[in-house]
């Protein structure tokens, strides 16, 4: 129904700016930060490396994404308004305390006394790393949040949706690559069953904006009807629903109560890539569906 | 300080596009990007149906949402409401253009020329836009400045569209706005946008 | 910006070619390269505003697949695809080939020479009355052809007038039949539109009666979806009301005006004084027949009466009598429009009339008649459409709406100042002025064998026979004339894309041994001619007053004006040249050039200091001087119009209000379509031809149009076509800028069809159609729309290009003319204007 981009019509129109470069690092940036958040928590050295890896190749598609790449460092100079500014800061952040934090607790470092483990330093260190991550996280949110010209995305719950999903996907990385991971090896029962509610918060958050939004403005109505009966139905409620959060909460349940470690691990690792798989083509779908309001 | 302002009449406008070309020649715009163009769609069912005409361009609102969240200064307004992009500064993040609900911006990938086989002399002469930026109407700004009316404005056929200063009461621009009840789109963005429409 | 000291920063008076509109122009050049154009605020037709063709022309004249050098074919096959196999040669070569070929002709028989263009100043000013005429053919008026043809029939023989138009100024209700008058469309399209826009601010209604929706109908207050081919029964319905049911008509001006008194007999002849006497009236106050122009008469309008043993009736009584077939319950079920739709619209517009009142302008009292009905091209384009149209004038007479404060108006029937006057038959009825010319001669007739092309003698009353000449062209065996045309040049003239189908005008240009193309693109006619040469592109020619005041300069702006088109670059792309000049250098070659000379001393009335030696040289520009200092004084040659653009002078009252100050009347009754009628069956026999002269009637009538002949299944949909705004004919389909516009329009390239229609057909929008006539058939996206006719498919412009020379035109948009068969069934057997009324299927394409 919407009408065909280029075409000269008042009409409710989609955006087409940002596609799968933006879409990509959302979800990498997004995932990177939460593993690495993971990563103090469970003070696992080499997730931590692995959050900020995966931070670092979203950072690099989004630099691709731009007209002028080479002019980056000018997306500095607006802190006061620009939320893409502020991002700018929060990901820097991250990578700088991100990697002291990770040379500190390099192995077989010889730490002066005022740096070592449980000083005021090393916590507000480690509390200001967590700081940057959550605000990458959840900035995104604030990027889309304000803006008044794409009813989807103007809503309080965007942050906090992407901080939900961000550490859904973290976690569930780790997940993934734990077989792989040097360093001690991780209770994937744990984590497993925190991603349960995660992904609990996830789906009442996504079906809340859902039915906020439902009665809404003009383009916001669309952008529901597209994903609840129009072109992108299947992939929402299919995908990002079903999939994504659904499926894995009930194929979880065994995985809950029953605790045989292979199942688990076989499990968990499916389970991994279907909230990861969601996870991705939430992001893709919420891009896809912000629709510009009809001018008239 | 002026505030420049622009209104358009909608019941007399007849979707001829005069406007819409005088802009690309005014600015040598690249191929596929209109700053300044009119939009139309259909209304009611045949045969009570009609077709309506709404010339849109940068609306230079009060309350830029494109400059608040341009990361780099890029987006700019003057004192006189005129909203800018320095070419210079612009990254091509495109965040301005999701920000904004009236989608006059356009990213500019480079090879804006129109024909195939070659750049014309003319546009050697005037099409001189960085490639990866975004761009947009800019109020006729160097005509303005010469205290000309904007290209669109002044090549209107029908002359539906008046330019001025809406801060001067005594203005055509604001004589007219005050007398129709003439209003922006979409007020309830919130932008204050100062271009607005009469009639339709 | 810092102006560099040096720099060149100039702005040039010159005129717009993008459409007959000839608006006035400023292009500002900096250091060679013009980088902007703007409306001439000085000229009376654009002051100051250009449309958005005018606008986009810049960006043509850089066009770098302009041809830049004259082109030879090398392959002697011909078709529509098959590569000519270009050879550049030099102008030299050029010329001398032209010369040969152009020599031997000449001295054959002339007249095997066609010429066919558009070039308004070229055809009007210096080709047809001067250098085909000293070349000794009558082939030189193949021009546009269902364009104007019914229109202009119908506005000389009414008034004198070859443009239509309406007083924007006063006009408080009009209706636009299947024209956009006003919307950027039609004649004089940029004050038009600036008038109509004050019109509309003023409250003006404005009904359009047309099967799409379009720009015009957008903005009127009234859209009225009517079938095609119809509106004669609209417009005759419309006076049946009035004149039978509501007993509105303007009684003096038919009267006093207009032939309405006149008595006419039985056979439909006027009742004369005598065989060849005066006209009668039954004057009501002798209760007699007297001649009409006896003073103090009271002629009657109504009634019938026997005068001198002859029952007769005046002439508007046999109009009311006539129009009785055309009740609107009749005509709803014809038009599709509802009888109450008809009536309401009859009572607003007899009403909106205001018969009897009067305005003062300028000191003079005037009847005021603010209304107007205006056709033009579309509701005209069919077969019958000299009687829709004049249908039209009858409307607007029997109101007294004609040449008055608000109503009906044609361009220049009177001026400037005095200059020019209309003609006057014995009957005190209407002829074009002299200036405005005599394209067609509509009392007394040639009988003798035609000489040209067209058959100017067997369609006497038409203004142009384009389409004849296109019949004769593919048949010259059969075309009855002592020759075969062997070179054709054309100029500015799309025959392949604007006439019918193209397979159609392909076997014409095939026929023909050798055709000159006069051209800016390798289009459609340059892919099938011999030789083609590099013409300039407006912005580079020189044109002295291009703006002709007899035909194209709207009375709207309430001047006359003289203004000069002149180059706006200092030289033209590639080795262009002006086509005048060229045929100029050939006439010398040839030794012809003294004739041309003496004919351009009598055609532009040049004064005797000013006329040109005939064994003498001139340069085009030289010619342009003295014309313009004949005409202006020694102070006005062409430096001061170079300097200052345009020299306007003021509309007298007089001028733009004729009706109440000239004797002649406007006939509402055609009775010398009788005459015509021998006479053209006379013609036609001494060429052996069976011809259908039954559209010479008296009284304008409806017929249905051969398409109603086929609406057998599957052939179920009407096609029709209409205007963009923002492009002219095939002219600037090669534009980048308007094709990105059109590109990015919704209508533009598509294939319009109503969203119901559609459904029914399971069509959705976006999907390639389809739409398939006898003739042809064309594929395109559909695009849904509830701003059409159900039963009609709408198709914008004359798109769909196929020449690889117009790259950025080719392939875009659907070419309507496909679907268009050409035929003597198919052709106005009086205005001889193609029947653009067919009849298609619509199916999806695979
Ligand atoms: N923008 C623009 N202006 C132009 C031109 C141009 O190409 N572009 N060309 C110039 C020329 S050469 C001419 S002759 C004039 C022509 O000027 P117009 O006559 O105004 O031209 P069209 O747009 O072709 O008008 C035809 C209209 O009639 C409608 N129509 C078609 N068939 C019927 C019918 O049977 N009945 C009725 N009632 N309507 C019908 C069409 O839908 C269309 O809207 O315009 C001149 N001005
Ligand atoms: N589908 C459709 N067909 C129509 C009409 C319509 O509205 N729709 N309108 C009809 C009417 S009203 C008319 S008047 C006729 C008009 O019929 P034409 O007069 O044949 O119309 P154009 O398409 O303007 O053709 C002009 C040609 O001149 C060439 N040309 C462009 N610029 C220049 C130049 O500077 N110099 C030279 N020498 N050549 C140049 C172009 O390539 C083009 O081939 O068409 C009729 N046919
Ligand atoms: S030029 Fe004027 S009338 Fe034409 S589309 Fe633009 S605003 Fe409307
Ligand atoms: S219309 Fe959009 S781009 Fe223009 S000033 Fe307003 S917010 Fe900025
Ligand atoms: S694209 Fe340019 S102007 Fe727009 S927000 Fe980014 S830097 Fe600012
Ligand atoms: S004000 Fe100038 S830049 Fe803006 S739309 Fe009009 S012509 Fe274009
Ligand atoms: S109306 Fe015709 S002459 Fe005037 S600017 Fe437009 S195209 Fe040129
Ligand atoms: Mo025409």
């Amino acid at each position: 129904m919407a009408a065909r981009i280029d075409e000269f019509l008042i009409d409710v129109r989609p955006q087409r700016e940002w596609g799968w470069l933006v879409i990509s690092y959302l979800f990498l940036g997004g995932a990177g930060a939460g593993l690495f958040l993971v990563s103090l928590y469970l003070e696992h050295l080499w997730a931590g490396v692995l959050g900020l890896l995966v931070l670092l190749v979203g950072t690099v598609l989004l630099l691709l994404d731009l007209g002028r790449p080479e002019r980056f460092w000018r997306a500095f100079f607006r802190p006061q308004t620009s939320w893409i500014s502020r991002g700018c800061f929060f990901i820097t952040l991250l990578f700088v305390l991100g990697v002291i934090e990770l040379a500190l607790q390099w192995p077989g470092l010889e730490l002066p006394a005022w740096l070592s483990e449980g000083t005021t330093l090393r916590t507000s260190l480690r509390v200001a790393g967590g700081g940057a991550a959550v605000l990458v996280m959840i900035y995104t949110g604030f990027v889309l949040a304000p803006s008044p010209a794409i009813p989807f995305w103007n809503s309080a719950f965007f942050p906090i949706i992407f901080f939900a999903y961000s550490l859904l996907a973290g976690i569930d990385i780790l997940i993934l690559t734990s077989p792989m991971l040097p360093g001690p090896s991780l209770d994937l029962m744990l984590l497993e069953r925190n991603q349960n509610y995660l992904v609990i918060l996830c789906l009442l958050l996504v079906l809340s904006h859902v039915s906020v939004m439902s009665s809404s403005a003009v383009a916001a109505r669309e952008s529901i009807r597209l994903l609840t009966r129009g072109r992108w139905a299947s992939l929402f409620l299919g995908g990002v629903i079903g999939a994504g959060l659904i499926v894995p909460l009930l194929l979880a349940l065994p995985v809950v109560w029953e605790a045989q470690v292979q199942t688990v691990f076989a499990l968990t690792f499916i389970l991994a890539l279907l909230r990861l798989f969601g996870d991705y083509l939430f992001r893709f779908l919420v891009m896809r569906v912000g629709l510009y309001d009809p001018l008239l | 300080m002026a505030r420049y302002g622009m209104v358009i009449d909608l019941d007399i406008c007849i979707g001829c596009n005069a406007c819409t070309m005088a802009c690309k020649s005014e600015h040598a715009t690249p191929g596929g990007i209109f700053w300044g163009k009119v939009l139309e769609k259909e209304v009611g069912k045949f045969p009570a149906a009609r077709r309506i005409f709404l010339p849109v361009l940068c609306n230079h609102c009060k309350n830029p949402i494109c400059m608040e969240v341009c990361p780099t200064g890029a987006t700019y307004q003057r004192e006189d409401g005129i909203v800018l992009i320095d070419y210079d500064l612009c990254l091509g993040c495109r965040s301005c253009m999701e920000a904004c609900p009236y989608g006059p911006r356009a990213f500019y990938g480079g090879d804006g020329a129109y024909y195939e086989n070659g750049r014309t002399p003319f546009e050697e002469a005037k099409q001189h836009f960085p490639e990866g930026i975004v761009m947009k109407c800019n109020f006729c700004v160097d005509r303005v400045d010469q205290g000309l009316n904007p290209a669109c404005v002044q090549t209107c056929p029908t002359e539906c569209r008046i330019f001025g200063d809406l801060d001067d009461p005594q203005s055509e621009v604001s004589r007219i706005a005050a007398e129709k009840k003439a209003r922006p789109l979409l007020p309830e963005k919130g932008l204050e946008p100062s271009v607005f429409y009469i009639g339709g | 910006m810092e102006a560099v000291l040096g720099r060149e920063d100039v702005w040039l008076h010159s005129v717009c070619e993008t459409c007959f509109a000839f608006c006035g122009i400023l292009a500002h050049r900096q250091d060679g390269v013009v980088v902007k154009i703007e409306g001439d605020p000085n000229c009376p037709a654009s002051a100051g505003h250009l449309c958005a063709r005018g606008q986009a022309a810049l960006i043509s004249l850089y066009d770098p697949s302009r041809i830049q050098r004259p082109l030879l074919r090398t392959n002697p096959e011909k078709g529509i695809g098959v590569d000519p196999k270009w050879r550049e040669i030099s102008w030299e070569q050029a010329l001398d080939l032209l010369t040969e070929k152009l020599q031997k002709v000449r001295a054959e028989d002339p007249r095997k020479l066609v010429i066919a263009t558009f070039d308004h100043y070229a055809l009007g000013v210096m080709i047809r009355p001067a250098w085909a005429v000293a070349f000794g053919t009558p082939n030189s008026d193949w021009v546009g052809y269902y364009c104007g043809n019914y229109l202009h029939a119908s506005m000389y023989l009414t008034n004198g007038s070859f443009h239509s138009d309406f007083d924007l100024d006063y006009c408080n209700y009009a209706i636009l039949l299947g024209n956009q008058q006003g919307f950027m469309g039609g004649l004089n399209a940029n004050v038009a539109a600036r008038k109509m826009a004050e019109a509309r601010r003023r409250g003006m209604r404005l009904v359009v009666v047309d099967p799409v929706g379009t720009n015009a109908a957008a903005k009127a207050d009234e859209w009225v979806p009517i079938r095609p081919g119809t509106d004669g029964a609209f417009i005759l319905s419309l006076i049946h009301i009035l004149l039978n049911e509501l007993s509105c008509y303007d009684q003096e001006f038919l009267k006093r005006r207009t032939n309405a008194s006149y008595l006419v007999q039985e056979d439909g002849g006027y009742l004369r004084e005598g065989p060849k006497g005066k006209p009668l009236v039954w004057d009501r106050r002798s209760d007699g027949a007297i001649p009409f122009d006896e003073s103090n008469a009271d002629p009657a309008l109504e009634g019938s009466f026997v005068a001198g043993g002859k029952k007769c009736r005046p002439a508007f009584q046999a109009l009311k009598d006539h129009v009785k077939n055309y009740a609107p319950e009749k005509v709803a079920p014809i038009t599709t429009i509802p009888a109450q739709t008809i009536r309401r619209i009859a009572k607003e517009f007899g009403e909106a009339a205001k018969i009897g009142s009067t305005i003062v302008i300028d000191g003079k009292v005037l009847p005021y008649r603010p209304v107007a009905v205006n056709i033009y091209r579309g509701a005209g384009a069919h077969k019958h459409g000299t009687h829709t149209a004049l249908a039209v004038q009858t409307l607007n007479m029997v109101v007294g709406a004609f040449y008055v404060p608000g109503g009906h108006r044609g361009i220049n029937l009177l001026g400037p100042s005095g200059r020019w006057a209309p003609g006057m038959t014995d009957e005190e009825l209407i002829t074009p002025p002299a200036a405005i010319g005599r394209a067609a001669r509509y009392y007394d007739f040639d009988e003798t064998p035609p000489e040209d092309l067209g058959h100017r003698e067997v369609f006497p009353i038409s203004t142009n026979r384009s389409p004849i000449y296109e019949i004769n062209l593919v048949n010259p065996k059969q075309s009855g004339l002592p020759y075969t045309p062997e070179v054709l040049i054309v100029c500015r003239r799309n025959l392949m894309m604007c006439n019918a189908n193209p397979e159609e005008s392909a076997k014409m240009l095939k026929q023909v041994p050798f055709v000159v193309n006069f051209s800016t693109h390798i289009d459609e006619v340059a892919e099938m001619s011999d030789l083609v040469l590099p013409d300039k592109h407006f912005l580079e020619r020189f044109d002295l007053f291009p703006n002709r005041y007899t035909h194209t300069m709207s009375p709207h702006t309430g001047y006359f004006y003289w203004g000069i088109r002149q180059p706006v670059v200092e030289k033209p792309m590639g080795e262009a040249r002006e086509w005048i000049d060229v045929l100029f250098d050939v006439a010398e070659r040839m030794g012809f050039l003294e004739d041309v000379y003496k004919l351009l001393n009598m055609t532009l009335e040049l004064k005797d200091e000013y006329k040109l030696d005939p064994v003498a040289r001139y340069a085009l520009e030289d010619i342009y001087d003295r014309w313009a200092k004949s005409l202006f004084g020694p102070e006005k040659g062409l430096a001061w119009f170079k300097n200052n653009g345009y020299h306007k002078v003021p509309r007298s009252v007089e001028e733009k209000y004729p009706s109440p100050f000239i004797r002649p009347r406007f006939p509402i009754y055609f009775e010398n379509y009788l005459r015509a009628k021998r006479s053209v069956e006379k013609v036609a026999n001494h060429l052996d031809r069976k011809l259908d002269v039954s559209d010479y009637q008296v009284l304008p009538e409806w017929k249905p149009c051969a398409a109603y002949d086929d609406a057998s299944p599957p052939y179920d949909l009407f096609v029709v076509n209409f205007k963009l705004p923002f492009h002219s004919l095939s002219f600037t389909t090669q534009n980048p800028w308007l094709s990105d516009l059109a590109e990015h329009n919704p209508y533009a390239y598509k294939i319009l069809i109503n969203a119901e229609t559609a459904k029914r057909k399971g069509v959705k929008d976006g999907d390639a159609i389809w739409v398939e006539s006898a003739a042809g058939k064309v594929k395109g996206k559909a695009k849904l729309t509830e701003c059409i006719h159900p039963e009609v498919v709408g198709i914008a412009g004359v798109f769909g290009s196929w020449a690889k020379g117009k790259p950025v035109a080719k392939g875009k948009g659907v070419h309507f003319n496909t679907l268009l068969p050409i035929n003597m069934d198919r052709i106005d057997p009086i205005s001889t204007g193609l029947d653009s009324c067919i009849r298609v299927k619509v199916s999806r394409a695979a």
